[in-house]
């Protein structure tokens, strides 16, 4: 409301406003149209004076011109010739006439030539005797009758000049000049002035006629008008005494101007005018006045719409949050629902949406007595291409590989992302196990071909795990459970395989699970024990010159449990790393008690999972060899090929790390892994460690020989030292010496002994016959 | 007859079908007009033929042979040969009469170049209607004793006043042409005529006696008005030598058709005005001097 009537007492005060500008404007129109008429009358005066001077400047340059004219006549070639001719005496008759001729043709000849726009200047010129008898002239053709028609002014003897020639009829302007001959005066050439045509064409301002009205005066009286004789005429007798005037130079001429008065009706400020705008204020105040009762009037109306308005934008401003609002939260419930039940890098549905689809698909499959088939598949090596090629490429990967299962199945089927590289597949309505074998074929089939990933091949298997409702159980959890463990045992039989679950599985799982929880409490409860079995040179009556330790665990419930039972089992679990630090703690601190006897080497295995994070492992052997002092160069690792075949950059460095610091590098078991033997010349290795089955083979089995053979060609090539693992018998060893292995352990020197065992047999002096005697 | 005889005989006959041949080439206005050419022989002389290709005459034949519908071909000549080049034989002077002499091929078909009609020429050719006035002065340096006479109002008394200045004095003149002194009994007035080389021109008279080869000389009035412009205050026009003179175009006595044939064009272009803008373009002085004569003639034209 208050907006209104501000609004309205603005409209008031512009309406005032402007009322009273146009008073004064009207005011200031009179008042300047006043000064203005004044000022027109002064101008019009001077205009009336410019005038009248330029014209005086016109006629004076007009006068100059012709008076030049004369001059020029009067020393003319045309002239002098006559007279030369007249003082030779020549007679008229003979010869002189000609001369006159001539000259009578140079006048003519000027006369043509000298106009004012296109109007001959001159009306005659002659040449006159000095006492007045005209010689030539170009009224007359004939030079021997020429007739004066006209006394000459004897001013013009004197010197050239303009003049005025008065007659009975008329006056005529001329201009004359003198004629001299050899100095003496000859007579003078006269030129009647063109007066009223030639001196009018050059007064006379066509375009502007009605300008000022010029008469020219002789010293006496008026000789002519030069404009318009009607405005003459017009002219009073008062106005012809007032006019302007100016004397033209070196003539007898003076020029009078009279200004042509504007009448009183063309004046902008005329009596009528003046009372047309006085008039003009009565309307223009009413006007004002209505306004402003106007605005009165429809202050309340506007009010009344003004609030209407407001109110209604308001309104409209409100229902568009509103609906952007509704629009908002139903784009983020379905981005939730996607969320809950969609994996968003996939697009597959996530565990929670599978199994609820699980379970549907057991409630028809219960009603309709159908199979339920659950698949969980693991892609092998999906880490490897995680770690080598970062995230990125993984969830690239991942995709690729989803959009691959997706197009393997049915619309019944879903296939749905747990999470990292597994995948959960469930296919209602399966009718056999043949028929679960051909899909399980078929995942594996799909998955073959290799992925490109940033123009790189890869091949990737998978891993399949297998369970059937109602047969390997019959709520999702079960089902997932055993299709689990069928994946793990595929994965065990070396990968890229599918593997149906049994019920043993589950057994075995249990066992696992119990030697789990007793290996996690094996070193606190002090059931671990190192042992370790000596390294002898075959060259030097088999002296020891080094130790392997291998770790022992007897559990009081178990019992003794082989390494090769609880070892995977501590890999996988990732308590490997804490049994590697305690064997290495407690063989360096050993091979320090041994040190005071004779110094050893110490072979400690380290398994390929400690690679993962060597970093871990460094700082681990680091942190023992500080503590116990024993020197790095006794120390050395044992590892499989398989660690070696890992495209793993890490594992590289840490090698070359290791080697760096004079810690010593063995490769274990050489033989039985990928033997890529490339590895060898890429990583820093000192010993080769022939396996076992090689040796064993060496008497009865050809193959086995040539193999061991090759192997220690090879090692000695590379300058690498070779061991032999697990001789048994003196044939054996024989046949090793003698190829070239030079160290070699097994039960034929001595089995794993304990640390105190070991001791005495390290004895000074005393260990050849210890050992012969533990064969 | 002998060998010599013979040769002789065969010359002569060759010689005769030539002339004849000749002759019969160029006689008439119906020859000229078969020959399709108009052969205009000219002397230089002053302002009629400048011998650079215009002058007064020179544009005058010219308009006749393009009346004629026939080529124009000016053949250059001199005052001793220009008869014969036109009829066939030479001819000079005697007494008052003419001499025809050896006989010469024919060049020409008619003769303009400002040619004084005179008595014993008239003999010789044919002459048109007449195309120019003239007449001789007596013409001597400024600085020469010789003094103008004081008209009278009888011409021969004036010509009588002027010879009897004559004795003793010397007076130029230029045989074969009007400046002839046996054409006005000069002989008899007792002056040293000193003849000049025939090579000379008639133009070349005042420039002579400005060179003090002698006091005066005879001067036709053409060349006397054309004098007295260029030179004044260095000549003086004594008086006359001749009676009133007019000039013409000379025609062979057997071409009277081309001689009517001239005669009516020169009408024409008289009655035209355009023989009057001719003269004034040429000879302007003489224009204004003689304009009776050419008013006269035009008016007789039309």
């Amino acid at each position: 409301m208050s907006h209104t009537l501000r609004a309205a007492s603005r409209h008031r005060l512009l309406i005032l406003g402007v009322g009273g500008l146009l008073v004064c404007y009207l005011l200031l129109l009179i008042a300047v149209g006043f000064l203005g008429q004044q000022r027109l009358r002064d101008a019009l005066e001077r205009q009336t004076h410019l005038d009248l001077e330029k014209r005086e400047a016109a006629l004076s340059y007009f006068f100059t011109e012709r008076r030049d004219d004369m001059a020029m006549l009067a020393g003319d070639r045309a002239l002098e010739t006559f007279f030369a001719n007249q003082a030779l005496g020549m007679s008229m008759a003979y010869g002189l006439r000609a001369s006159l001729l001539a000259l009578r043709d140079q006048l003519v000849h000027l006369q043509s030539l000298k106009r004012v726009d296109d109007i001959e200047a001159y009306r005659r010129i002659a040449f006159y005797l000095p006492d007045g008898k005209p010689m030539a002239d170009t009224l007359t053709e004939d030079v021997s009758h020429v007739i004066a028609t006209q006394p000459v002014n004897k001013a013009c003897l004197d010197s050239p000049r303009i003049v005025l020639n008065r007659t009975a009829e008329a006056a005529q302007i001329q201009a004359c000049a003198p004629v001299y001959y050899k100095g003496q005066l000859m007579g003078m050439v006269v030129g009647d002035i063109n007066s009223e045509p030639a001196l009018a064409a050059l007064l006379v301002d066509h375009e502007d006629h009605e300008g000022t009205t010029f008469v020219l005066y002789g010293p006496e009286k008026m000789l002519f008008p030069l404009g318009s004789h009607r405005r003459l005429a017009a002219l009073n007798e008062q106005q012809l005494r007032s006019g302007l005037q100016l004397q033209v130079q070196d003539t007898p001429l003076r020029l009078v101007g009279f200004g042509d008065a504007l009448p009183e009706q063309q004046y902008f400020t005329s009596p009528w005018f003046l009372a047309a705008l006085f008039l003009l204020a009565i309307p223009v105040s009413s006007g004002v006045m209505h306004l402003l009762r106007l605005n009165n009037h429809n202050l309340m109306l506007r009010t009344r719409v003004e609030a209407s308005v407001r109110r209604r934008r308001a309104l409209s401003e409100h229902n568009v949050a509103l609906q952007n609002e509704i629009a908002k939260r139903k784009e983020y419930e379905k981005l939730l629902a996607k969320q809950a039940n969609y994996d968003l890098l996939t697009e597959l549905p996530n565990r929670a949406l599978a199994l609820d689809r699980l379970s549907q698909a057991i409630k028809h499959a219960r009603r309709d007595s159908q199979r339920v088939l659950v698949m969980f598949a693991d892609l092998d090596h999906f880490k490897l291409v995680n770690d080598s090629l970062g995230h990125a490429a993984g969830d690239a990967l991942l995709r690729q590989a989803a959009k691959r299962l997706t197009s393997v199945l049915r619309e019944s089927d879903t296939v749905a992302r747990l999470g990292g590289d597994e995948f959960l597949l469930i296919f209602p309505e399966v009718r056999s196990v043949d028929n679960a074998e051909t899909l399980a074929t078929a995942i594996l089939e799909v998955l073959r071909p290799p992925f490109r990933i940033r123009n790189q091949e890869f091949f990737i298997g998978v891993s399949v795990g297998l369970a059937m409702c109602p047969d390997d159980g019959d709520t999702p959890e079960q089902l997932l459970k055993n299709a689990d463990m069928a994946l793990y045992r595929a994965k065990c039989e070396g990968r890229n395989r599918f593997h149906f679950f049994t019920p043993t599985m589950d057994r075995y799982a249990k066992e696992r699970l119990v030697l789990e929880s007793h290996l996690r409490h094996a070193i606190e409860r002090e059931e671990l024990q190192v042992v370790y079995q000596p390294l002898v040179d075959l060259r030097h009556g088999r002296e020891i010159i080094g130790v392997e330790a291998l770790l022992r665990w007897h559990n009081p419930e178990l019992g003794s449990v082989p390494p090769s039972d609880f070892i995977p089992l501590a890999e996988e679990t990732g308590i490997i790393h804490d049994l590697t630090g305690w064997v290495m703690q407690n063989a360096c601190q050993q091979a320090v008690t041994w040190n005071q006897i004779r110094p050893l080497r110490l072979a400690i295995n380290v398994s390929p999972k400690e690679f993962i994070f060597p970093e871990r492992l460094l700082t681990t052997l680091d942190l023992v060899l500080a503590t116990t002092e024993l020197p790095r160069e006794q120390v050395e690792l044992e590892l499989t090929e398989s660690l070696l075949v890992q495209e793993n950059p890490g594992i590289d460095a840490a090698l070359r790390r290791l080697d760096a610091s004079h810690i010593r590098l063995s490769v274990d078991d050489f033989g039985t892994g990928y033997s890529a033997l490339s590895y060898l010349q890429r990583f820093p290795f000192d010993t080769l460690k022939i396996d076992r089955s090689f040796v064993q083979g060496v008497e009865n089995n050809p193959a086995s020989a040539a193999l061991i053979r090759a192997i220690i060609g090879m090692a000695d090539a590379l300058g690498l030292e070779t061991v032999a693992e697990g001789i048994e018998t003196e044939s054996q060893a024989t046949f090793l010496a003698r190829h070239g292995c030079r160290y070699a352990q097994g039960f034929l020197f001595s089995p794993p002994l304990s640390a105190d065992e070991f001791s005495e047999l390290l004895q000074p002096g005393d260990s050849t016959p210890r050992l012969r005697q533990s064969v | 007859m002998t060998g010599s005889s013979v040769f002789r005989f065969v010359l002569a006959a060759v010689l005769g079908v030539c002339l004849g041949t000749g002759s019969a080439v160029a006689s008439d206005l119906d020859e000229v007009r078969a020959a399709g050419v108009l052969r205009h022989l000219g002397i230089p002389y002053a302002n009629f033929v400048t011998g650079s290709g215009d002058g007064m005459d020179v544009e005058l034949i010219q308009g006749f042979a393009k009346y004629l519908g026939v080529r124009y071909e000016f053949v250059p000549t001199d005052w001793q040969h220009v008869f014969g080049d036109l009829t066939g034989r030479h001819a000079q002077r005697k007494g008052s009469g003419a001499e025809l002499l050896d006989e010469t091929p024919i060049r020409g078909d008619i003769i303009a170049n400002g040619m004084t009609v005179l008595p014993w020429r008239a003999e010789v050719v044919d002459f048109s209607d007449p195309t120019f006035p003239s007449g001789v002065w007596l013409v001597a340096r400024a600085d020469s004793a010789l003094m103008p006479i004081a008209p009278g109002s009888d011409l021969h008394q004036d010509i009588a006043q002027v010879k009897a200045l004559l004795p003793g004095r010397s007076v130029l003149a230029l045989p074969s042409t009007c400046l002839d002194p046996g054409l006005y009994d000069m002989d008899a007035t007792g002056a040293e005529i000193r003849l000049q080389p025939k090579e000379r021109k008639l133009n070349e008279m005042v420039p002579a006696i400005l060179n003090r080869d002698a006091e005066s000389t005879l001067l036709d009035v053409p060349d006397a008005l054309i004098a007295l412009e260029r030179w004044p205050g260095s000549i003086k026009v004594i008086g006359p030598i001749s009676d009133n003179q007019v000039m013409a175009a000379g025609f062979r006595k057997d071409s009277p058709q081309l001689r009517a044939a001239f005669n009516t064009y020169l009408a024409q272009r008289m009655a035209d005005g355009s023989y009057s803008a001719l003269v004034r373009k040429y000879y302007p002085a003489v224009f204004r001097y003689y304009g009776e004569f050419f008013e006269a003639a035009r008016t007789a034209s039309r």
